[in-house]
């Protein structure tokens, strides 16, 4: 996972509203750090996404997504599609935030 | 989402991929993957719509083909509001010619019973039609492989299997 992702986090209930975000590796502890794509400040630095072991060929079963609370297990699959030429990986994810009350489901594809 | 909405995408200045979307000074955004999905946060612009308060559109371009038989796809739920964590979260979708064979696991990994149903395909518009117990579940496919159901808390988002 070494380029830029970007996507949503999407949380489907009235509190928690889907956030445009991005993410990339290095510069913090995770293998996914977030940052925020827009200048009008979605909540996305600090954010960070451990996907875990790849379980099977695609697939990550233990992971654990920090966005203020730490929300796991995480579950995200993963796949690469060919665009003019290029190897870009798509990720898809699910996980619940206890704490919030809400599914999670960041969907994120590589810039 | 009611009637149809009229707007304009600007590329971002800092990530190409990036876009954002204005209608009649409501804003939303969006990401693209070349030929492939383009991701929409509505933002405001479904404001007093019914349906999801807060919805996420993943769309394909429609590229006019049917699935193979034979064909895997790994998948995760796009959950609702209620969704829960024993329900279904991720899983494998087989084709053949006229059948899903659906295995599916709840967040904790936890498999699920397994689901076939019968299925046909509009190659027009490359959507299939899902005959389920409850009902038909609509999925549109894209050649590089992703589809996205419409099927509530059954609802997933996948793509193709890699080779293993």
């Amino acid at each position: 996972m070494a380029g830029t992702f970007l996507g949503v986090i999407y949380q489907p209930n009235t509190l928690n509203q889907p956030h445009t975000v991005g993410f990339v590796p290095g510069g913090c502890a995770a293998a996914l750090c977030g940052f925020d794509p827009l200048s009008a400040g979605q909540p996305s630095n600090g954010m960070t996404l451990s996907p875990g072991a790849e379980s099977q060929s695609g697939l990550f079963t233990n992971g654990t997504l920090v966005d203020t609370n730490t929300i796991s297990p995480f579950v995200m699959v993963a796949s690469i599609v060919v665009i003019n030429g290029a190897n870009k990986v798509v990720l898809y994810g699910i996980s619940f935030d206890a704490t919030a009350n809400t599914p999670v489901a960041p969907l994120l594809l590589e810039e | 989402m009611g009637g149809s909405n009229n707007g304009t995408f600007t590329v971002d200045a800092t990530f190409n991929n990036l876009l954002t979307l204005r209608s009649f000074g409501n804003v939303g955004t969006a990401v693209e993957m070349p030929g492939t999905q383009l991701l929409v946060n509505p933002g405001a612009l479904l404001t007093g719509a019914t349906g999801s308060a807060n919805p996420v559109a993943p769309v394909f371009q429609q590229s006019g083909f049917s699935p193979s038989s034979g064909t895997n796809y790994r998948f995760v739920t796009t959950p609702k509001a209620d969704w829960a964590t024993t329900q279904r979260a991720y899983g494998t979708v087989s084709l053949t010619a006229s059948t899903v064979t659906i295995n599916s696991f709840d967040l904790t990994g936890k498999a699920l019973m397994p689901e076939v149903d019968s299925y046909t395909c509009d190659s027009t518009n490359s959507v299939l039609t899902v005959t389920t117990a409850k009902g038909s579940v609509f999925v549109a496919t894209s050649l590089q492989g992703l589809f996205q159901a419409a099927a509530g808390n059954g609802a997933a988002v996948s793509f193709k299997q890699r080779a293993t």
